[in-house]
């Protein structure tokens, strides 16, 4: 469904490049984790799909077709896009917000009302509740859902996710996690996540592809990337889930 | 505060016509301001690269002192009045929004920008939809502040004849009437006060993130009313001012124009007064103008009707024409100017008030007398012991010392330049021998100065009289007669002897020239 092939992007010309030689694929309806710490390249590799980042070579092909050959805002326009910042529009109300984009794509307010509602249902905000709310008077989680929402809104193809759990706190994280995989389920939608939780890119991912360095190690489900991995680094990064765990049960006094 | 409300009572329809032709500079030129701001600062905001010419620009702008830019526009526009005033006005208010725009568009959160442009914004959407919307408040906070730095500037552009409440300070400032500085001054106050708070109201209403505590009709009511408020204050005294034309030369007003001296200042309420006793005219004063070249202009572009001039000035500095030879009298140059006036600039000079406002040679009166001094020619033999003040002026001037050395053939032993100021002084005080002042200046009267003859008939004629254009002598019939009613009227002696007054502070000029025409024609 998306494919990045060849792919390099040098921010400032002399600064090592972000992404080198970078080639994947994602597949229809399946959730992609792009893995990787900071500078690994893998919020740049996100942004590639929908032209927040222009490669420097290479290119990008969404059901076969160029990307470059597409207008930028409706491209960005028919994928949902949700961040770690979420970017709520503070002057907007919560329905405001989510209904930005029906608006844009020229919904009339009553069919855009509706939606806004049915979204706020799907993601466990009860509209009456929330609907006339400002940004602000929503706790980090539920800002978190009315972001998810307002980039499901026109019922894109598409989810692009850049670390959308990183600013919450441990247990909401964990429960969001959980309902974004149910979501997943239910919507069959192609999703592409950034993290740096190895475990989370484990939860959510059908497969989790791990980047460090601006170059892409392995692709490949958590199994395959524990049983067979392709790179040293691959190896000790799942090696140190096991260390992890190792440690934890000590702490606790287990049976180690 | 007695004062004041003695000038409010007399002149309450002018303070009302002058506070609306205040809100009307002040108004029409933050809106400008803002119509020029806004998009400039959207403008910096999109193109980074012209941020800090522009801003410097706007900066300095705002940094050139007011009287400056104000004389500077006048030049720039060639006209006195609303026109050069609105742009001074527009000129300073546009730092505070350009910047605050600027702040305001910056001042949105990142994830708010990244927000709207992956969500699939247009640059012009994310702009109309998130960043104004956002920068509102810090937007009103800049029109707020124009605007009151407007109410502020607006005072002074009373100054090259554009109305406003200043015009009552500037006529204060120049007739040393404390009621009338108050006049100007305390409502000018109170309108930057309500201009403020209205404004406040407006920021508070911009901010659209209020919206949300605020459902109750009542409150809504309230958020609308503050939004309205400084439109309405601001901008219908524009409408009201136009669909009332008195921003444009009224059918029944007579426009008094004076320049910056005491005895301007003298003659030009000399005639409003004398306008007003004989006729029903509206007299509009306009006194204390920046110099002669900015009355003539505005005499000319029918700005003003009436003010005082001397031909000896209308000849060397309005028509740029050779200083009169001695053979020629001065009914000779009145005629000349008269002539020259009528067809060139269609404005009629009327008979002289009388005196000679000339350049005479004073000497103190026990040197005078001891030494036998009665004619200029009296002091060749002796001059290069002598020594003599004069202005800085007249230093220059071809109508000044240089001339007179040449006519009179002698020159002085020490020649000093001194200051208006101290220049009669300091022959009272035989600082100097001999002094070159001018024929009416009080202070003459006033340390009993002796004026010597000028026998060889060296210096030019400075009679004064009434300029007045012949349209509004045309529209106005009773007015010539009025004005000639002061043909004669004011020898030197007299015209000094108000000077003295009015710079001694006997009272303001205005009583001293109702009690000079009550004396002088008791039946009014």
């Amino acid at each position: 469904m998306i494919d990045l092939t060849n792919i390099s992007k040098i921010y400032t010309s002399g600064a090592p490049p972000a992404l080198v030689d970078l080639t994947i694929s994602v597949r229809r309806g399946e959730t992609l984790a792009l893995l990787g710490s900071s500078g690994s390249g893998k919020t740049t590799a996100l942004k590639l799909v929908n032209r927040l980042v222009e490669p420097t070579s290479g290119e990008v092909r969404i059901d076969g077709r160029d990307v470059q050959g597409m207008d930028v805002h409706a491209l960005r326009r028919s994928i949902g896009y949700v961040f770690q910042g979420i970017g709520l529009f503070p002057h907007l109300t919560v329905a405001e917000n989510i209904g930005v984009v029906p608006r844009l794509e020229g919904w009339d307010a009553e069919r855009t009302r509706r939606r806004a509602e049915e979204l706020l249902d799907m993601v466990g905000l009860p509209p009456e509740h929330f609907r006339d709310r400002y940004p602000d008077a929503l706790s980090g989680g539920q800002a978190q859902r009315v972001g998810v929402a307002r980039a499901l809104a026109t019922e894109p193809e598409i989810l692009l996710m850049d670390e959308p759990f990183g600013a919450l706190d441990a247990v909401t994280r964990v429960r969001l996690q959980d309902e974004l995989v149910d979501l997943a389920r239910r919507l069959e939608r192609t999703i592409v996540f950034v993290t740096h939780d190895l475990i989370e890119a484990l939860k959510l991912g059908d497969r989790v592809a791990v980047l460090h360095k601006g170059a892409l190690h392995q692709v490949g489900s958590g199994r395959e990337l524990h049983d067979h991995p392709a790179t040293p680094f691959v190896r000790d990064l799942l090696g140190q889930l096991r260390d992890q765990i190792d440690e934890a049960d000590r702490l606790l006094g287990g049976s180690a | 505060m007695n004062e004041l409300f003695t000038a409010l009572a007399a002149r309450g329809p002018e303070v009302w016509l002058r506070t609306l032709e205040h809100l009307m500079l002040t108004g029409v030129s933050t809106l400008a301001a803002v119509g020029l701001g806004v998009p400039l600062g959207i403008l910096v905001f999109f193109r980074p690269g012209l941020r800090s010419a522009l801003m410097s620009f706007v900066g300095i702008l705002q940094t050139i002192p007011s009287l400056a830019m104000l004389a500077l526009l006048l030049v720039v526009f060639g006209r006195i009045g609303v026109v050069p005033a609105l742009a001074a006005l527009t000129l300073y208010a546009l730092l505070p929004v350009v910047r605050n725009t600027l702040v305001g568009l910056e001042g949105v959160d990142e994830s708010v920008g990244e927000a709207a442009r992956g969500l699939g914004m247009t640059p012009f959407q994310e702009l109309a939809r998130v960043r104004l919307p956002l920068a509102a408040p810090v937007l009103a906070a800049g029109v707020r502040t124009a605007a009151v730095i407007g109410v502020g500037i607006a005072t002074l552009s009373a100054f090259i004849g554009a109305g406003g409440l200043g015009q009552f300070i500037n006529r204060g400032l120049a007739l040393s009437d404390t009621g009338l500085i108050l006049l100007g001054a305390v409502p000018a106050g109170i309108l930057a006060l309500l201009v403020d708070g209205s404004i406040a109201g407006l920021e508070w209403a911009a901010d659209a993130r209020r919206h949300r505590d605020h459902r109750g009709a009542g409150r809504r009511a309230l958020r609308t009313t503050a939004a309205v408020l400084p439109c309405a204050l601001l901008v219908l005294p524009t409408a009201v001012l136009f669909a009332s034309g008195r921003s444009a030369a009224g059918v029944d007003r007579v426009g008094i124009c004076s320049k910056n001296f005491t005895e301007q200042l003298v003659l030009g309420e000399l005639m409003a007064q004398v306008i007003e006793r004989r006729t029903d005219l509206f007299v509009d004063r306009r006194f204390n103008m920046g110099g002669t070249v900015i009355c003539h202009r505005a005499l000319a572009a029918g700005e003003i009707d009436v003010y005082p001039e001397y031909t000896g000035t209308a000849l060397t500095a309005i028509l740029e024409e050779d200083l009169p030879g001695s053979e020629e009298t001065a009914d000779d140059v009145f005629r000349r100017v008269r002539e020259a006036y009528e067809a060139r600039f269609d404005v009629a000079w009327l008979p002289p008030f009388g005196f000679d406002n000339t350049y005479v040679v004073l000497a103190h009166p026990r040197v005078a007398d001891s030494l036998g001094w009665r004619r200029v020619s009296d002091l060749a033999s002796l001059a290069r012991q002598l020594s003599v003040g004069f202005t800085a002026e007249f230093a220059e001037r071809p109508d000044g010392y240089p001339g007179f050395t040449e006519h009179y053939g002698y020159t002085f032993g020490t020649e000093r330049d001194l200051d208006p100021g101290i220049l009669y002084r300091a022959v009272a005080d035989r600082e100097v021998d001999v002094a070159f002042g001018f024929a009416t200046d009080g202070r003459i009267d006033g340390y009993g100065l002796v004026v010597l003859e000028d026998d060889l008939g060296f210096f030019p004629p400075y009679q004064a009289a009434p300029l007045v254009r012949m349209e509004t002598l045309e529209a106005f019939p009773e007015l010539g007669p009025a004005l000639r009613s002061l043909e004669g009227a004011l020898p030197d002696s007299t015209m000094r002897r108000l000077n003295r007054q009015a710079d001694a502070g006997e009272g303001n000029v205005a009583s001293i020239v109702s009690a000079f025409l009550d004396a002088r024609d008791p039946g009014s």
